[in-house]
């Protein structure tokens, strides 16, 4: 019998000066960016309307859920998620997921059964708003469980919000554009997807510019992450989801914009699995750089100190010892 | 109905972790699940640096942000104001975790024991209260509190830094020790019923 070394993780420390978070990591990334993209291909399925995005929508998302509910602990306990929508963002994006498969199947099925069973519009609606609005909330839930967290200064970002939803969107657009490129339906809109994809990736990069500034000028967690991202552990991660992620699919959207043929295609299925790359890139280096604040800060510490030091200060020059 | 809470005196504490062997006994939480620890700082520079201890567990707050996080309705509040997670219930989806701001609450992966190839009688017994895959935090031993008792690392506590009460009574201790004291992270509004006193 002996004490097990075999195994052993470290004991997690509770410690005073900041520090990372250790609990959301790449199986997080990934189910966020399943559902963010599943989310993007219906609301772009509104605009366009082909067939194959709603499939392709209703896979990503089974997918993004199947990827939750392996993570989870305990998949029977999972029947009791839907259960505390009232404050929980986590039950909200369950529920939407629910809402989202049951209208994107029964939108499928109407349109697969509609010469049997005749077609009703306003079922169509009733169906694709409900959708819209499950998607949305599909797209954006990952930032509301982020913000949460009231001691990770990144996380609590109101600009990681929009940034989620142009992530989603973005990824939306770059699955839609390799299905078409490679089933060979490429979309009569493919200017406009094009057009849609510089104007997110602008949106982005401002945004992430803006994060990096308010980071920098934040508290010591807010400044530490903002280290992580630019230049620490996590960099190289960033670095690839946006330089991958968006500045070469942006000159390759653009060369697909001004160029037909070939080539063109070649370049926006290379965008799109770039886009698709570097936004699991991003999500996960904004998961593992979230710094939590120190559970006690420097100054305070030193303040509350300040006056026992002025003591033993005093009994230093006085030459007092005391037992 | 009491409202309990702990007020912990910087000042007294020694750092010699008792508190923490108590917890870890009382419960009998498995290696690597530690509800209750000193975490340490020195402050402060030669001659006059000092080290700081600061005994911290779950603040069991007023309004808890875990509650709120927790998909399951598995975290709930006692109408004393202890904060507990139902391992019936919670799901493992670490939802709470992320939302603790204190990081109170850990994530209990695997039982494993502290012997290899062998249960100890005492850890047989202990970690039935303990389930695999589930969060965990302190409970500020409830059941010792439901009989009376105080948690166990304010009964151990040597230099009697940690004073457990109900914060509502004034005759209480813990009342008459409420001056000069202070709460991690205001700012965050959850209103922790752990209270923290400086030096006098």
């Amino acid at each position: 019998m002996s004490l097990q070394k075999k195994h052993q993780k470290p004991v997690p420390q509770f410690v005073l000066e900041t520090r990372r978070q250790q609990i959301w990591g790449s199986t997080h990334a990934m189910e966020f960016l399943l559902l963010g993209a599943g989310g993007g291909v219906f609301l772009i399925n509104l605009l366009l309307g082909s067939e194959i995005d709603l499939v392709l929508s209703f896979a990503l998302v089974v997918s993004g859920a199947v990827v939750l509910i392996l993570d989870i602990g305990h998949k029977l306990r999972l029947r009791h998620v839907f259960s505390h929508f009232r404050t929980s963002w986590v039950s909200r994006g369950a529920i939407s997921v629910l809402v989202f498969l049951c209208a994107t199947s029964l939108l499928l099925l109407a349109r697969y059964f509609s010469a049997s069973f005749g077609y009703y519009p306003q079922v169509e609606l009733v169906l694709k708003a409900a959708g819209a609005c499950a998607s949305l909330t599909v797209m954006v839930y990952p930032a509301f469980v982020l913000a949460a967290s009231r001691s990770i200064p990144l996380w609590h970002q109101p600009v990681l919000t929009p940034l989620m939803f142009a992530q989603s969107a973005i990824s939306g657009l770059a699955a839609v554009s390799i299905v078409g490129a490679v089933t060979g339906q490429g979309s009569a809109y493919s200017w406009a997807m094009d057009s849609g994809t510089l104007v997110l990736i602008a949106a982005i990069l401002s945004m992430v510019g803006i994060l990096l500034y308010v980071l920098s000028r934040s508290n010591a967690a807010g400044r530490e992450s903002a280290h992580l991202l630019s230049r620490g552990g996590y960099s190289r991660f960033f670095v690839a989801g946006i330089v991958l992620g968006l500045i070469i699919p942006s000159c390759l959207t653009a060369y697909a914009l001004v160029f037909n043929g070939y080539l063109a295609s070649a370049a926006t299925v290379a965008a799109g699995a770039l886009v698709l790359a570097g936004s699991f890139l991003f999500r996960f280096s904004i998961l593992k750089s979230g710094v939590r604040d120190p559970l006690i800060e420097d100054a305070e510490l030193t303040r509350r100190f300040e006056r026992r030091q002025n003591w033993d200060a005093a009994d230093i020059s006085a030459g007092v010892v005391r037992q | 109905m009491p409202r309990y809470g702990m007020v912990i005196d910087l000042d007294r504490c020694i750092g010699c972790d008792a508190c923490t062997i108590a917890c870890k006994e009382e419960n009998a939480t498995p290696p690597g699940i530690i509800w209750n620890q000193v975490p340490r700082k020195e402050v402060g520079q030669y001659p006059l640096a000092r080290e700081v201890f600061v005994p911290f567990h779950c603040l069991h707050c007023e309004d808890p942000p875990c509650l709120k996080a927790c998909p399951n309705k598995a975290i709930g509040k006692r109408d004393d104001g202890i904060v507990l997670i139902d391992k019936e219930k919670c799901c493992g989806s670490k939802a709470c975790i992320a939302a603790c701001p204190y990081d109170a609450i850990t994530f209990l992966e695997h039982k494993r024991t502290y012997f290899e190839n062998y249960t100890t009688p005492f850890e047989e017994i202990g970690y039935q209260r303990h389930e695999e895959m589930t969060a965990t935090k302190c409970t500020f031993c409830y059941h010792r509190v439901d009989k009376g008792l105080e948690p166990a690392c304010a009964q151990t506590c040597l230099a009697k830094c940690i004073t457990f009460g109900d914060l509502d009574d004034p005759k209480s201790n813990i009342s008459q020790k409420m001056q000069n004291t202070f709460q991690l992270h205001p700012e965050y509004k959850t209103n922790p019923s752990v209270y923290y006193k400086g030096p006098k």
